[in-house]
């Protein structure tokens, strides 16, 4: 079943029996899809880069538990020099506070690692196996058979591989590369402790990037809330031109402004929002509807950024 | 700015509760069933907690786990008990190394009662030829590991343990030299307040 | 609608004397807290002057924050809410002067004992028992004068707010009453009746229910009538209203036990400290995603109203701290976190980021409309956000890492684990003095935020006029048809199904094979047959809770029996268990005359606000202190010592570890013997003589709860501390440091020596 047309009332992703549809966004095309997806990468590659590249005869980032060193760019630290620890969280409270009252939840849409690993590595594959949007859907409610089966199998699989790296790696930034690999050579009894921790670890990124999802922002997540208090009147915030846009009708409507309520920036949302009610909740800033709706703009000759960052 | 968007539309579809309290009315939406499941999970796992220490005891208790964890501490003790004799710990005493890192150890755990000169307040002076339980560098590191708690000098052995206790032994004894006189006190009688 | 339609005015001016009491005390309770939390840095700033030491501001802070403070903003935000939420003005003019006039007497009493160092020694709970007769008083004033308003409300139904508030005046009372059960000794001093473990015990009840039930259940109904009002939206969720109500305050109850992790605690209130708290996080969430939602639709607000700003960030560090609260349960967590800066941390994320912003948002709200004149600025009020949610960002993460980095040195062992790698306490302390620094900026920023609060109250309300709401209501009689009897109340399947689940649970926990069979069939039969009956019952259990909301002795009621089973369960067995059977091994010997005395100077000083007695079943405690510390170890210690925190080393174990010399030296001046301490100085105790007169009345009171003290005569009593006190006092002479034997650091000294002294038991204690 799809899920209803947003309104301001309900959270699109909790249906009135509790139940959660779930979403199946567009596909978008345009700058800001381009853009994110290219810096995405170098986020990936960042983050999973770190265990490898070694510096002064350690990687980049190895918080040694078992020894209680923590090496950092260079850097050793020992459990006494912990509390430096104050001005790592600080710097970013104070960096993520300062970005917002500037530019709005900017860090959700663009550095979060939920959101970069949700949107660029569990969705394409998603978008690989079972096709676009609407393929998506007609998947979900047909009934079930061998080649949906196939396609689940696979998919979830491929999850649950993407998962155990993305673990593997995590757990690199603890116990360095080559400890790891001696461990995943062993036996799973040899190294008990790190095998459950890894298992669950795995379990947890599975659940949450395929399916607990934007449920995570909206329910879940204090900063996005935290931050959305931040933001007043001059932060830049995705938006809708709504003087331009109103009163919505077709092409050639007497007197209709430049929204032509073709849904697609509904459509493309990930967290199952109307971008056109406002300033919202669930928006995480992921500029899916901006390029939606420029799309259609460019297509109609009419100029872009009916939404945009304001 | 972006523009202020229209006051939210009431959705007939979406019927609030029939009063209204000073104004303040209610939908009655559902939360979402996952939030509702974390719930009953806890209740699942206090029953299955419950009945692993309480019901069938096959966790163990907090003082079983600890007392096994002393047992396990007791054994690598004594399996690494360093021979302690006098002729080593006179050695220790001429070399640096252990020399600089006693007097580490020394200055934040004992100079509160035998001060940074080892000359004695609270407690003995330990640079003198009088010794209350013994001055032959075995003796001097008993008394160090197990305490005169009747005259309140702790036992530094499970604090410190070996190493650091034949460490500061060694700084005290590089005051003296081997052979030299040792006279029995009785007790310490300390240095009037300055 | 029948009835001559009136106009009644709503009582607000006790309103806004409620709301001007919580700006003040709110200034001085912060002032105090930044103060103290400077001395912790600056050893210099106790002054040695005892009524400004760490040890006796400290409940100043606390009991000024907690009861005035956020006391004041509840009494403020509830009697302006219920109003307006039964149509009724409060039901006395007199009870509500009565109350307000009342709370703030007892406020200033209290700012005045316990600087004094007049105080019971037991957390939050330190008013000494005048004072506490007191309270109890004002609270039955408010109770009374509350649920008289109910029963004259025009409103039929209550709303959730409503259910908050009841729970909370219920909830307190109990609280309060039984962790303030004491016996006096003279006008000014008592001891409770409750020693060791089961002291420990009904505290923590005490204290992590106050939480619960001062700091989170009323503010929550505050929340559930403030927020709707000032998003204009309709409350997003009735039923979840309903879920999360009933579990929190059944749960919460339960929860306490998780303040004694790892202790002496026996194991089983240990467990179910720690799975309740579990259960706790999805109640919590419960209410602040019914606030988070209800703001949902006036999301964009939030960009330019102060108000809706400090609620989301209010509901979010609420649902931060319950979210860290069952986290720090889990008994691992806790061994490293217990007893270190991160549960202080933990606690002003709660206090500073809840209810202080809930305060905030309350006062910015209500001043406009009881004044009747715009807000004076907006601006400072929105700059006062910012510097507030900055002071918590620092306050939070300096305590996070404080209590991280103690805890992992303190945990640290090395030598393959047989060996503390930081034997000396100190070093750990010292090591988070950078920390403990910047928690005084981030408490700064909080309070220079407050004080633009005070500064914007005052440019509002300077020359505005007061206004009363008013109301035009039908003077008609609520509808007799809707009664539910005491019957229709306790044999309705909700609360049918409710109690039986609570029996059989128990008779599951605690019964013999036969008992403990039957429960768990019982409680499974009930869990299946709940679930069957919902989908064809659900309706008329909806409509039996709309019923029961008509009527407010049996909600109340209901309230009442489901906040007392947890303390029930958890409670009676162990204050019943017999002692001598429940000592572990080893008993404490009962003090001495003088002992008890310095121990009492021990109490006064607060000394247990920064030392705890009590070595947990943790491996580098017992490397750091000795043997972990046995039930038996303090069963006569009224009230017990146990502590919560340790910004200095346990002292369980202390006793004849270092000679009376050393304990001169070091309250003479800590660093002397301690160097890098940050310890106050102690000089009255060497100037004051002990008040020996009072120890024959409180040996008495101690025999009569209980400690084995043969009868002795007064003269004997004295008789006994003399020639203690002289034997101490000379083996100080004999060591340098000369003392006059009748001092109460001789007293104070036999104390500490005292401590960890215990016989053995040959009997072995029974298992439970």
């Amino acid at each position: 079943m799809a899920a209803p047309l947003p309104n301001r009332d309900f959270v699109t992703t909790i249906r009135d029996d509790g139940s959660r549809p779930f979403l199946f966004p567009a596909d978008t095309h345009g700058r800001f899809t381009t853009v994110r997806r290219i810096w995405s990468l170098l986020l990936i590659a960042f983050y999973l880069s770190l265990p490898w590249i070694q510096i002064n005869g350690y990687p980049a980032v190895f918080l040694d538990i078992a020894q209680r060193r923590f090496h950092l760019f260079g850097l050793t630290l020992a459990a006494q020099d912990v509390w430096l620890m104050f001005f790592v969280i600080t710097g970013l409270g104070f960096s993520l506070f300062f970005v917002t009252a500037l530019f709005g939840r900017i860090w959700c849409g663009w550095a979060c690692p939920h959101t970069v690993f949700l949107d660029h590595v569990y969705r394409r594959i998603e978008r690989a196996i079972d096709g676009d949007a609407v393929s998506r859907r007609l998947l979900d409610e047909a009934p079930a058979s061998g080649g949906k089966l196939f396609k689940r199998v696979f998919k979830h699989s491929l999850y649950i591989l993407v998962s155990a790296v993305i673990a593997h790696l995590f757990l690199a930034y603890f116990v360095s590369l080559p400890e790891v690999w001696v461990m995943v050579s062993a036996a799973p009894t040899a190294h008990w402790s790190a095998f459950a921790f890894m298992a669950v670890f795995t379990g947890i990124l599975y659940f949450n990037f395929g399916w607990f999802r934007e449920q995570l922002c909206i329910v879940i997540c204090p900063y996005g809330r935290l931050q959305s208090a931040l933001i007043d009147d001059n932060s830049l915030v995705i938006g809708y031109d709504m003087k331009r846009g109103e009163p919505r009708g077709k092409v050639g409507t007497e007197g209709a402004g430049a929204c032509v309520a073709c849904n697609r920036c509904v459509q493309v949302c990930p967290t199952g929002i109307d971008i056109r009610q406002g300033l919202q909740l669930e928006c995480v800033g992921c500029t899916a509807c901006i390029d939606a709706c420029d799309d259609v703009m460019t297509r109609l000759h009419r100029p872009r950024g009916l939404i945009r960052y304001d | 700015m972006t523009p202020t968007p229209k006051p939210p539309l009431p959705d007939e579809n979406e019927p609030l509760r029939p009063h209204s309290f000073d104004g303040i009315q209610e939908y009655d939406k559902r939360l979402p069933n996952w939030w509702l499941m974390t719930l009953f999970g806890a209740v699942v796992f206090w029953a299955g907690y419950w009945f692993y220490y309480e019901r069938a005891h096959i966790g163990h208790t907090n003082a079983q786990i600890v007392e096994q964890q002393l047992a396990v501490i007791e054994a690598t003790r004594l399996a690494n008990a360093p021979t302690v004799d006098d002729a080593s710990l006179w050695k220790m005493s001429r070399n640096p190394v252990f020399v600089d890192a006693g007097r580490a150890s020394f200055e934040t755990t004992c100079v509160s009662c035998h001060t940074k000169e080892l000359t004695g307040a609270i407690g003995p002076n330990l640079v003198d030829h009088l010794w209350i339980h013994g001055g032959r560098p075995t003796e001097i590191y008993t008394t160090v590991t197990q305490g005169v708690l009747a005259k309140g000098m702790p036992p530094w052995g499970p604090v410190l343990g070996p190493k650091k206790i034949s460490e500061a032994v060694a700084y005290i004894l590089s005051y003296h030299q081997e052979g030299e006189p040792i006279e029995v006190q009785a007790a310490w009688v300390p240095p009037p307040p300055k | 609608m029948s009835g001559q339609k009136i106009t009644i005015e709503y009582n607000d001016r006790v309103v806004r004397q409620f709301l001007l009491a919580t700006v003040i005390w709110g200034a001085v309770g912060m002032l105090v807290g930044v103060l103290i939390a400077a001395q912790l840095n600056f050893w210099q700033l106790n002054f040695a002057t005892p009524w400004l030491t760490f040890g006796r501001l400290r409940p100043l802070h606390t009991n000024a924050v907690i009861f005035a403070f956020v006391g004041n903003m509840m009494f403020a935000g509830i009697y302006y809410s219920t109003q307006r939420l039964v149509k009724a003005r409060l039901a006395s003019d007199f009870l509500s002067s009565l109350h307000f006039w009342g709370w703030q007497f007892i406020i200033v009493c209290a700012a005045v004992t316990l600087p004094l160092g007049l105080t019971r020694g037991k957390e939050y709970a330190e008013l000494i028992w005048p004072i506490n007769l007191m309270v109890v008083l004002i609270w039955v004033v408010f109770a009374v004068n509350f649920f008289w308003t109910l029963a004259r409300r025009r409103e039929p139904a209550l709303y959730v707010a409503i259910w908050f508030y009841i729970s909370t005046i219920v909830t307190i009372a109990m609280l309060y009453i039984v962790n303030h059960l004491s016996i006096p000794t003279s006008l000014l001093h008592s001891y409770p009746v409750f020693s060791g473990v089961q002291d420990a015990l009904v505290q923590w009840w005490y204290g992590h229910n106050a939480v619960a039930f001062f700091l989170t259940t009323p503010i929550l109904g505050i929340m559930y009538y403030f927020l709707p009002k000032a998003a204009e939206r309709p409350v997003y969720s009735y039923r979840l209203s309903v879920v999360h109500f009933w579990s929190l305050v059944f749960v919460y109850i339960w929860a306490g036990p998780h303040h004694l992790l790892n202790t002496a605690l026996p194991g089983w209130l240990q467990n179910l400290g720690m799975t309740f708290s579990l259960m706790l996080w999805a109640p919590s969430w419960g209410g602040m995603l019914n606030g988070l939602l209800t703001l949902r639709g006036a999301w964009h607000k939030l960009r330019t109203d102060p108000v809706l700003k400090f609620y989301a960030a209010a509901v979010t560090f609420y649902g931060m701290a319950t979210f860290e609260g069952p986290l720090l349960s889990i008994k691992s967590v806790n061994a490293l976190a217990h007893y270190t800066d991160w549960i202080i941390g933990h606690v002003h994320a709660g206090t500073l980021g809840w209810n202080g912003f809930m305060a905030a948002g309350l006062i910015y709200w209500l001043l406009p409309r009881l004044w009747n004149k715009p807000l004076y600025s907006t601006a400072l009020a929105n700059l006062h956000f910012w510097i507030g949610t900055v002071g918590i960002l620092l306050y939070v993460a300096a305590m996070w890492t404080s209590g991280i980095t103690q805890g992992l040195m303190l945990n640290a062992t090395t030598e393959h684990g047989t060996v503390l790698a930081y034997p000396n306490f100190l070093d750990t302390l010292n090591t988070i003095r950078p920390m403990m620094l910047m928690r005084v900026i981030g408490g700064g920023l909080y309070l220079a935020g407050w004080f633009l609060l005070v500064y914007n109250f005052y440019r509002t309300v300077k020359g505005a006029a007061p206004v009363n709401g008013t109301i035009e209501v039908y003077d008609e009689a609520p509808a007799p048809d809707a009664k539910l009897s005491l019957a229709g109340t306790f044999f309705s399947a909700p609360t049918l199904f409710w109690f039986l689940a609570v029996g059989f649970s128990s008779m599951w926990m605690f019964g013999t094979d036969l008992v403990s069979t039957a429960g768990i069939v019982g409680a499974v039969a009930c869990l299946i047959a709940a679930f069957a009956l919902v989908p064809s019952r659900s309706q008329a259990w909806g409509g039996w809770y709309e019923k029961l909301l008509l009527n407010a002795l049996p909600f109340t009621l209901l309230v009442f029996f489901a906040v007392v089973a947890g303390g029930l369960i958890q409670i009676i067995p162990t204050v019943l268990v017999q002692k001598a059977k429940n000592v572990e091994d080893r008993i404490q010997t009962p003090y001495t005359p003088l002992e008890l005395a310095g121990r009492d100077i021990y109490i006064r000083e607060g000394c247990y606000l920064c030392h705890s007695q009590m070595i947990r079943t943790l491996v580098p405690d017992i490397l750091r202190y000795g043997d972990y510390s046995r039930l038996g170890e303090s069963i006569y210690d009224h009230p017990f010592q146990w502590g919560s925190k340790r910004t200095g080393p346990d002292l369980a174990r202390v006793g004849v570890k270092y000679p009376n010399v050393w304990h001169f030296r070091h309250m003479e001046n800590p660093r002397a013997v301690s160097p890098g301490s940050n310890m106050p100085t102690y000089p009255w105790l060497f100037s004051h003589a002990l008040d020996a007169s009072v120890m024959p009345a409180k040996i008495k009171v101690q025999r009569l709860l209980g400690v084995p003290y043969g009868p002795r005569t007064a003269q004997q009593i004295f008789d006994s501390m003399d020639e203690q006190a002289k034997g101490i006092a000379k083996d100080l002479r004999t060591a340098g440091a000369y003392v006059d034997s009748d001092k109460e650091i001789v007293a104070l000294i036999s104390y500490l020596q005292t401590l960890g002294k215990s016989l053995p038991v040959i009997t072995k204690s029974a298992p439970r």
